[in-house]
């Protein structure tokens, strides 16, 4: 079954490999560069899942995580991000995050799964 | 300053840099890895390929570069390796110090090209690709600017202007670093360019120079002042 996956991610090319990536599996995908086209992606039509970056310009990881929580949203929201310390971790999660993936831990292999877990 | 006091310094310095580092290093493992993992699936010969080559290739150098500004900063910090003095043109080792990977992002010097100064090559070269590495991560995904950079030269020291048109990419920290803050900046600095960042202030100081980031709107400049003659 197709569902709509939102990415948040301000590397262009990494954010259209995981796009092509949910592709194969037959997902549509829909890709924001930064933290406020994010919201505005989010606000506009709400996504199955949310991948999403931390480190991004203009508003950040936080900050559409603050978004998400003010406007009660439930879709799923998976953090993608290369940095590893644990208050990052911690505060992601107490924002409504429900997982926390480090990107450069991973392949494409290991992201199905877990998109699908949350599907 | 109490020995405890320098431990705890050196071991705060040390943490922070660790944080930065592997930021730093893991972006460009993450699109060498997950680029290895698509070739896979895509046709052998096909465009698409060579653009995950491509990416392979500009990613390695990306990480060769920082390690070897992190291993050079370390040994200059050390004083294992003197700087070796020779005449140097500002121009010419902008021009050098674009990595080939990165040719689609074009470089306009503004100011004096003969503008010269006694230095390092291998330091200067690796400050510059530093800096440079760094304001092209910061368009990244972004429509491609090139890198404008103003030469300017004064009684005793030269500068380096880079204007990277793009936004910093923000970092909270808690509590904020002191790695993160820099002259003229408002905003907490981090990221894909934090490391970078760092590494050239870092590698300026140890020229005897050093480095400012001011951020404007939507845009920010990152000037690097060396001194003209070796002090």
């Amino acid at each position: 079954m197709s569902h709509t996956i939102l990415i948040a991610e301000d590397d262009k090319f990494l954010a259209e490999t995981i796009a092509a990536s949910l592709q194969d599996h037959g997902q549509e995908t829909r890709i924001a560069l930064n933290g406020e086209y994010a919201i505005e992606a989010m606000d506009l039509q709400q996504p199955a899942i949310l991948l999403l970056d931390l480190l991004m310009p203009v508003v950040d990881g936080h900050g559409v995580l603050k978004h998400y929580k003010e406007k009660g949203y439930t879709f799923p929201v998976i953090m993608l991000s290369n940095l590893s310390d644990d208050v990052n971790k911690e505060s992601c999660k107490e924002m409504g995050a429900k997982d926390y993936f480090i990107k450069s831990d991973m392949d494409e292999d290991d992201l199905w799964p877990i998109v699908e877990k949350y599907l | 300053m109490s020995n405890e006091r320098k431990s705890l310094i050196a071991s705060t310095g040390l943490r922070q840099f660790m944080f930065l580092a592997s930021h730093g290093l893991r972006n460009p493992l993450t699109a060498i890895r997950w680029s290895c993992g698509r070739l896979e699936k895509v046709e052998e010969h096909s465009e698409e390929a060579r653009v995950y080559l491509e990416e392979i290739a500009k990613n390695t150098t990306r990480l060769t570069r920082i390690l070897g500004a992190i291993f050079l900063l370390s040994h200059l910090q050390d004083q294992l390796q003197p700087l070796k003095y020779e005449h140097l043109v500002l121009h010419d080792m902008l021009k050098k110090s674009l990595p080939k990977e990165e040719s689609d992002k074009s470089i306009l010097i503004d100011g004096d090209r003969t503008l010269a100064l006694e230095s390092d090559a291998e330091v200067l070269h690796s400050l510059f690709s530093c800096i440079l590495m760094g304001c092209i991560v910061a368009f990244n995904g972004y429509e491609p600017k090139p890198i404008r950079v103003q030469l300017q030269g004064q009684s005793d020291t030269v500068s380096a202007t880079f204007l990277a048109e793009a936004p910093l990419q923000l970092l909270r920290t808690t509590p904020p670093e002191k790695l993160h803050t820099w002259q003229g900046a408002n905003q907490l600095v981090g990221g894909t360019t934090g490391l970078l960042l760092t590494l050239s202030r870092d590698l300026a100081i140890a020229m005897g120079g050093y480095l400012k980031l001011q951020e404007g709107d939507h845009s920010f400049t990152v000037s690097v002042t060396l001194p003209k003659t070796r002090s």
